[in-house]
């Protein structure tokens, strides 16, 4: 086995005591961005959508991308991508620490928040199954999120590939 | 997966088992009330007979339901109670969290773990769960 985050994890073990969060009808309707534009979005027939591919820097200045993730406590929860950057200043007792993250906020106040405490370390791809980004943190308390931040993949990716030049996120079918 | 979430697991499976037992004990009275009505003549005991058939339907699918967790329950705990069951991989990379990494100030929060091949005989490789209904990974 090739060296690389597995996403697959223990999320399978718990899903199958909750069951499906989101039912696939309203799911697929949920991942079209605008009446009028067709979707990219494939819902899989076996709910495991196959991930492929890291959505490039390009993305920026785009209009809204439509994002999934699932994590521990929140499950899975689509949300919106950000063309923008955002510059995060955190407050500390020493200071202030400043980062750079990819923004995520939800669609509106009905569907909840795009993810909450212990989401963090989830990957969040797009429609086409592309890596967007690692889950770090949101803004306001732990208990409820209004943005999510996330480090994105394709800056991720560089810093692993130097580390573990093998690395390969895209398994072939034979293996 | 650590020894309270892991029981937390069995828990909740047996928790689902005993909501699913139950509803179809609510059903089989229903099953047997419906028999009951069906019998005779007339378009009441017509439509009894036909909402037996859907009822049965669901009380068919609800055991075999049962019988699936039941398995499930006892293939986890034979096979993961065991702390030492329950290692996937091991760490291999662990760098320390940086925000603001340069040269362009993104956070840095990875952990490289190599996953021991053995234990991921149904392997698919990279997919994101939109909210499975039956278990893969066992």
């Amino acid at each position: 086995m090739r060296a690389g985050p597995s996403v697959c994890r223990w999320s399978i073990l718990t899903a199958y005591i909750s069951g499906p969060e989101i039912e696939a009808g309203k799911f697929i309707n949920l991942m079209y961005p605008h009446v009028d534009a067709p979707s990219e979005f494939d819902y899989p027939e076996d709910r495991l959508l196959k991930l492929r591919g890291i959505l490039s820097a390009d993305f920026k200045g785009d209009s809204v991308r439509r994002v999934i993730k699932h994590g521990l406590t929140t499950l899975t929860t689509i949300g919106n991508l950000s063309g923008f950057e955002s510059h995060v200043r955190r407050y500390f007792g020493m200071g202030v620490r400043d980062s750079v993250e990819a923004a995520i906020y939800s669609d509106d106040s009905d569907s909840g928040p795009f993810s909450r405490g212990g989401d963090s370390g989830s990957i969040i791809v797009d429609a086409p199954g592309q890596f967007v980004a690692l889950l770090t943190s949101g803004t306001g308390q732990s208990d409820s999120t209004d943005i999510t931040f996330g480090t994105p993949m394709y800056w991720l990716w560089d810093i692993l590939k130097e580390k573990f030049p093998g690395a390969d996120l895209d398994f072939d079918e034979k293996d | 997966m650590g020894t309270g979430a892991f029981n937390n697991l069995l828990m909740s499976v047996q928790g689902l088992i005993g909501i699913l037992n139950n509803t179809s004990g609510v059903l089989m009275e229903t099953v047997v009330n419906l028999k009951t009505r069906s019998h005779g003549e007339g378009p009441k005991a017509e439509e009894a007979a036909r909402h037996l058939e859907e009822i049965q339907g669901d009380l068919d699918k609800m055991r075999t339901k049962i019988d699936a967790l039941k398995e499930f329950f006892v293939q986890v705990k034979s096979k993961w109670s065991q702390p030492k069951d329950r290692v996937i991989g091991y760490a291999v990379w662990a760098p320390a969290i940086s925000i603001a990494t340069p040269p362009y100030s993104y956070t840095k929060d990875v952990c490289v773990v190599k996953l021991d091949e053995e234990k991921f005989t149904n392997f698919k490789g990279n997919v994101l769960d939109l909210g499975a209904c039956r278990p893969i990974c066992l």
